[in-house]
């Protein structure tokens, strides 16, 4: 599409960019959401794993740390978004 | 139906979409429509000022800023997903569109003139009706089956079902019995089966423009064993024999063409009509059916979500032209509510 579109919040093109970026990541996660629930279902109906086994899995402390380091990166990424950048490397270069 | 099983990516990415649209269409939109009642509880009536009254109460209303962006998106993002989706299926695709032997009968015709117009394309589709050799196979079955099934898109409303409405509405014409059908702009057959549900009796012959949409519903229509003759020709100039048919039926084809076109439509449908036939036409009921805000929601399409010809001809007055045209004993009316719009027509003995 050529034809320039119209804008639809507050007459601000690059809220609607932003607006279609976060439908796109919504998406996204319905997608990676949808494996998942197939994944389990999967896993359930071929005797590989009961039912609730996620919900009642405890991460022992290996796991555990492992979980939360990525945890933490993420929340590091996405929030540290808006830090100077000379700070983001540093803080990848730290993980 | 056609096997339109996907890989898990494409079934979710636009079964997404059908959500998104749902939620649009049956909550936001519902929610910006109380809030515009309740600020204006006797609206204009002329659609200029309709459209001007519900932008400036609603000009800060979220909810309905995001139903608006909501709808655009997916009527962008449609193409974005279902075209490489169509893609990945494409030998299953193929090997279906290869119909043998068949009681529904083709003929393409390259070369005939389509008009600017429809060239020019509609619903935000890239490059047109024939924009993707498999377009009518993307539009048909995936975008139909994951996306538009919800409702909430247009004038079908969030748990409306678009197929029961072709049926009721095909079960409009004046008579119960048929002998002889043209059906214009029959795009992949999804009213030629409810025409032939409801005339079982009538030979029915499909008009259309869009090769991939003809191709569709040979497909379509051999595999609901509904034998038709389907002919790639514009609905202005058929080239069919006239006074060969004893009904004339459209649906969802008039507010897709400007009001000149729809004009010469009505004339050819006189045409092919023999003496005591009928029209039946299905559409969009005009803009002074619906509420002010409803009215406002349709009319968005034109200049939002590709549908250029939307705005005049939902003010246009079919009854009038059809009259003008030569047809007598002229009713409108919707079904349930206003959608489908049904408007019947005969063309009266010499
Ligand atoms: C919205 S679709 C409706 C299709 C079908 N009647 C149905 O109920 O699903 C409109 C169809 O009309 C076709 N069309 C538009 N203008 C036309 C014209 N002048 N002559 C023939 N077909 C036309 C389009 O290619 C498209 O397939």
């Amino acid at each position: 599409m050529t034809e320039k579109r119209p804008t639809y919040l507050s007459g601000d093109e690059r809220l609607d960019d932003l607006a279609r970026m976060v439908l796109e990541l919504t998406s996204e996660v319905w997608v990676l959401k949808d494996r998942t629930m197939v994944l389990e279902h999967l896993l359930a109906a071929k005797g590989t794993l009961a039912e609730a086994e996620i919900d009642q899995f405890q991460p022992a402390a290996e796991l555990a740390a492992v979980l939360r380091r990525e945890r933490e990166a993420l929340l590091a990424r996405v929030l540290g978004a808006l830090l100077p950048s000379d700070d983001r490397v540093k803080s990848a270069l730290s993980r | 139906m056609m096997d339109v099983a996907l890989g898990q990516r494409s079934r979710a990415a636009l079964q997404f979409l059908g959500s998104a649209q749902g939620y649009a269409g049956g909550t936001l939109q519902p929610a910006a429509a109380a809030v515009y009642e309740q600020a204006v509880p006797e609206p204009p009536l002329d659609l200029d000022s309709r459209r001007a009254s519900v932008e400036s109460v609603l000009a800060d209303c979220a909810e309905w800023q995001m139903d608006r962006l909501v709808t655009r998106w997916v009527a962008e993002e449609i193409y974005v997903r279902a075209l490489p989706a169509v893609e990945e299926i494409r030998p299953r695709v193929e090997k279906w569109l290869e119909v043998g032997e068949s009681p529904v009968s083709l003929e393409l015709n390259p070369d005939r003139e389509a008009p600017a117009y429809w060239e020019g394309g509609f619903h935000l589709t890239p490059g047109g009706w024939d924009g993707h050799d498999l377009m009518g196979t993307a539009i048909h079955e995936l975008v139909f089956a994951y996306v538009l099934t919800p409702g909430g898109v247009g004038a079908v409303r969030t748990g409306q079902n678009l197929n029961d409405q072709r049926a009721k509405a095909a079960r409009e014409a004046y008579r119960d019995e048929y002998r002889n059908i043209a059906e214009l702009g029959s795009s992949t057959g999804r009213f030629t089966v409810r025409l032939h549900q409801a005339y079982p009796q009538a030979r029915i012959t499909g008009v259309e423009l869009g090769a991939s949409a003809l191709r569709h519903g040979r497909a379509y229509l051999t595999e609901q064993g509904v034998p038709a003759r389907l002919v790639q020709a514009a609905a202005e100039d058929t080239g069919l024999p006239d006074a060969s048919f004893d009904l004339v039926a459209m649906y969802t084809l008039i507010h897709e063409v400007p009001v000149t076109a729809s004009a010469q439509i009505f004339a050819e449908a006189f045409r092919l009509l023999e003496p005591g036939g009928d029209l039946l036409i299905g559409e969009i009921a005009p803009t002074d059916q619906h509420s002010a805000f409803r009215a406002v929601v349709l009319d968005w399409e034109t200049e939002n979500r590709g549908e250029p010809y939307a705005r005049e001809a939902m003010s246009m007055d079919a009854v009038a032209m059809l009259r003008e045209a030569g047809f007598t004993e002229i009713e409108s009316y919707g079904l349930d509510g206003v959608h489908p719009w049904v408007t019947r027509a005969r063309k009266p003995q010499a």
